[in-house]
């Protein structure tokens, strides 16, 4: 199943940037996209194991929030409905997986981030074994790999001994550029 | 294959112009642009892709270099690029002027403004959503169009790196395939920090912590700058403030946003990541040197000149409550003689009443015209005050141009006091060596920039000039603004000019002389006793530098009442 994501990322931008979901109501809401695709979806205690009961807690509620949110707003719900028709997935397994990769990434980043919105739209339609339309399996996850929060940061951190040698000695010179300036203006009070 | 019409031209402009206001879904009442001609290369921009001069908000597209380019089908993106300076980045030049301050106050010594990248960044990413393979076009014919000598900086590299990632393009499809091993080697991590800056600058609220984060991550990739100098297609697309743009951010415009922008950084670690320093000066003539420095020639002087005058302005005004500059101009009330009226002059000035009277029938063909004029007052009747201020601009006070000059602004206070009465100013600005002189001054402006000279030696009263104008006119009031040095100059052995006799000299063939010093009282009083004899003679102290521009006021409204 091809998701449109440009579609829906043009809904996304149409709509409210808060969800106006409480825990519950988020839950209730995935729950039926999993009934209405034919799948049966998790229990009361699934849900707990879910969000109250991990370790990041108030990030998958904020997620779960965000994912209703989403559903109802743009066209992803249909998608979703039709993708889980076509080849179903197993929510016990796959919804853990689904909050365990996007762990990084807020609420407020998913609204005000188009990246890491981005990347938790598709992070959602790797879990329904999806794909995006007009993309193929290998530039599909190219682009999640490209976007990947966890990975970046972390090769950010790789290069950060470098930046912090470079950013003492770029200090030094810019110091020295305010001296100069300031010597030749002159006469201090 | 021969050139195509002007008017073809012109429909095949004005067709991908509506194109281009849809990319920002606006309808502008620009006028549609023009191929580049004789008057880009008077004014400099003639090898420009485009531009759009923010003063007159013209577009102005070089065809030519986009086809040198084997860019022809990328123009709506051009003209859509040009058209985001307008609609949004900056969308006022007073916001650019704002970054360029905030871009000094964190790169000091930086010789090209990054604020044309910074722009594009913004501009690009909302029409790259739609047309960003017309740009990436642009990009690589603008590679192609560059010289062996001409070599992209590591900035560019970077900036087109971000573009990549936010496009996302294969790394390599806009940097140069053989500058991606070099480019991380030097600089490691490259990728990744193209990625995380893109990832995250486009998700930054507010423009000025926009900017600051901007900043801090492509300050890595400039290496000294003194030096720095960079090569793009879009890189002189707009963005020229004038002195009105940057008086109102030294005025406070946008300092709000700043403020806030920096505290962010601080928070975030932003600044101190880029090995950025926010060392802020509060003194506003700091603020206008580090703008003006790096401007060219004579006219970098002369927009330095306008802003420091502006800033003296506004102090002198803080000292002198008074109504506008000078009288209204009186109505014209008062009727002249009859004239002839001939074909061209206003039918407003045709007296009826006076052309039937003279001409009688004739009056319609041959009417006559009488202008009204105004009514001035007699000049017996008007008092202006003259002044002469004899300004000491020695070593031992700042240059005015780049620190406040409390001496100087004591003169530009007594300057506007009296002009503004209706008066003349004519000066003398001395410290050891040649005198600046000017003639009498009617004009404020004209009077500020002249006081705003400089000379910075040692002090060395010109006691032969006082003689020599004190010879040619009578009844002007003169003014020494000095220090102690004055008393030095006065007690000076050497001097063959009798500097006592020459200050009583010119008491007597002046309305006041007063000298205005910033000196102790009692060694003022005794080493000027035999002049203070005279009755148009006047000493007046101040006690600390600071009263300097208060004590001012206060002699302006002696002399030239409140």
């Amino acid at each position: 199943m091809a998701f449109d994501l440009a579609r829906i990322k043009q809904q996304l931008e149409a709509a409210a940037i808060a969800s106006p979901y409480t825990l519950e109501l988020a839950a209730a809401i995935v729950s039926d996209t999993f009934r209405l695709g034919g799948v049966v979806p998790p229990q009361l205690s699934g849900w707990k194991a879910l969000t109250k009961k991990r370790k990041e807690r108030q990030l998958a509620e904020e997620q779960l929030g965000m994912l209703a949110h989403v559903l109802v707003a743009t066209a992803l719900r249909e998608q979703s409905i039709a993708a889980l028709l076509e080849k179903p997935v197993e929510p016990a397994a796959a919804l853990p997986a689904f909050f365990d990769a996007v762990v990084p990434l807020t609420a407020e980043m998913i609204r005000s981030n188009t990246f890491r919105q981005e990347e938790f739209l598709r992070r959602w339609i790797e879990m329904l074994g999806g794909s995006v339309a007009g993309e193929s399996a290998k530039q599909f996850a190219a682009r999640l790999q490209q976007l990947d929060y966890r990975r970046t940061l972390a090769e950010f951190d790789k290069a950060e001994g470098a930046r912090k040698q470079e950013a003492a000695r770029r200090a030094k010179l810019l110091q020295e550029a305010r001296d100069k300036e300031a010597a030749a203006r002159g006469w201090r009070e | 294959m021969s050139a195509p019409s002007a008017a073809r031209v012109e429909t095949a402009l004005e067709k991908t112009w509506r194109e281009a206001q849809q990319v920002w879904d606006v309808s502008v009442t620009l006028s549609t642009p023009r191929p580049t001609d004789k008057t880009d290369r008077a004014k400099g921009q003639a090898d420009e892709l485009a531009y759009i001069d923010l003063e007159t908000r013209q577009v102005v597209v070089n065809l030519a270099l986009l086809e040198r380019m084997g860019a022809t089908s990328s123009l709506t993106a051009v003209l859509a690029h040009e058209l985001g300076h307008h609609v949004k980045y900056p969308h006022t030049l007073a916001l650019a002027a704002s970054l360029i301050v905030l871009e000094k106050r964190l790169i000091p010594g930086l010789q090209q403004s990054l604020t044309n990248l910074f722009f594009d960044l913004l501009v690009n990413e909302h029409v790259g959503r739609t047309r960003h393979r017309e740009l990436c076009a642009v990009y690589r014919g603008f590679q192609k169009q560059l010289k062996p000598k001409e070599k992209m900086s590591p900035v560019f590299l970077f900036y087109l790196a971000v573009y990549e990632e936010l496009w996302n393009l294969e790394p390599g499809a806009l940097v140069p395939q053989d500058q991606l091993g070099p480019t991380e080697k030097s600089y490691p991590g490259f990728r990744n920090d193209a990625r995380v800056f893109t990832q995250n600058f486009y998700a930054i609220a507010g423009i000025h912590k926009q900017f600051v984060y901007f900043c801090s991550r492509f300050i890595r990739y400039i290496e000294d700058p003194t030096q720095f100098v960079y090569l793009s297609p879009f890189g002189k697309d707009g963005l020229q403030p004038d002195s009105d743009d940057f008086d109102s951010v030294v005025r406070g415009l946008h300092s709000g946003d700043v403020d806030d922008a920096l505290r962010e950084a601080k928070q975030n670690g932003w600044l101190e990541e880029g090995g950025l320093k926010d060392e802020q000066d509060d003194d506003p003539l700091v603020t206008i040197d580090s703008i003006t420095e790096h401007l060219p020639g004579k006219g970098g002087g002369d927009f330095k000149l306008a802003l420091v005058s502006k800033h003296y302005k506004r102090l002198v005004d803080q000292h002198i409550i008074k109504p506008p500059p000078g009288s209204p101009t009186p109505e014209a009330t008062l009727p002249s003689v009859l004239e002839e009226w001939e074909w061209g002059d206003s039918p407003k000035t045709i007296d009826w009443t006076g052309s039937v009277l003279a001409r009688g029938p004739l009056a319609g063909v041959h009417p006559l015209r009488r202008d009204l004029l105004p009514d001035d007052p007699s000049p017996i009747e008007k008092d202006f005050p003259a002044v002469e201020i004899y300004l000491d601009t020695s070593g031992s006070m700042p240059n005015p141009q780049s620190q406040l000059n409390v001496m100087t602004l004591a003169a530009q206070i007594l300057c506007a006091s009296c002009l503004r009465k209706g008066g003349k100013v004519r000066g003398a600005i001395y410290s050891s060596g040649p005198v600046k002189t000017c003639d009498w001054i009617y004009d404020e402006e004209r009077a500020r920039r002249f006081f705003l000279h400089y000379v910075g030696g040692g002090t060395d009263y010109p006691f032969r000039l006082l003689r020599k104008w004190a010879e040619e006119t009578r009844d002007v009031i003169r003014v020494i603004i000095s220090d102690s040095d004055f008393l030095a100059n006065v007690l000076n052995p050497t001097s063959s000019l009798k500097p006592l006799d020459t200050l009583q000299f010119a008491a007597d063939r002046s309305r006041i002389v007063v000298a205005f010093l910033a000196a102790d009282a009692p060694q003022s009083r005794k080493t000027l006793e035999p002049a203070l004899r005279h009755a148009r003679f006047r000493l007046a102290i101040v006690k600390s530098l600071d009263g300097f521009a208060g004590a001012a006021a206060e002699l302006s409204d002696a002399l030239f009442g409140r």
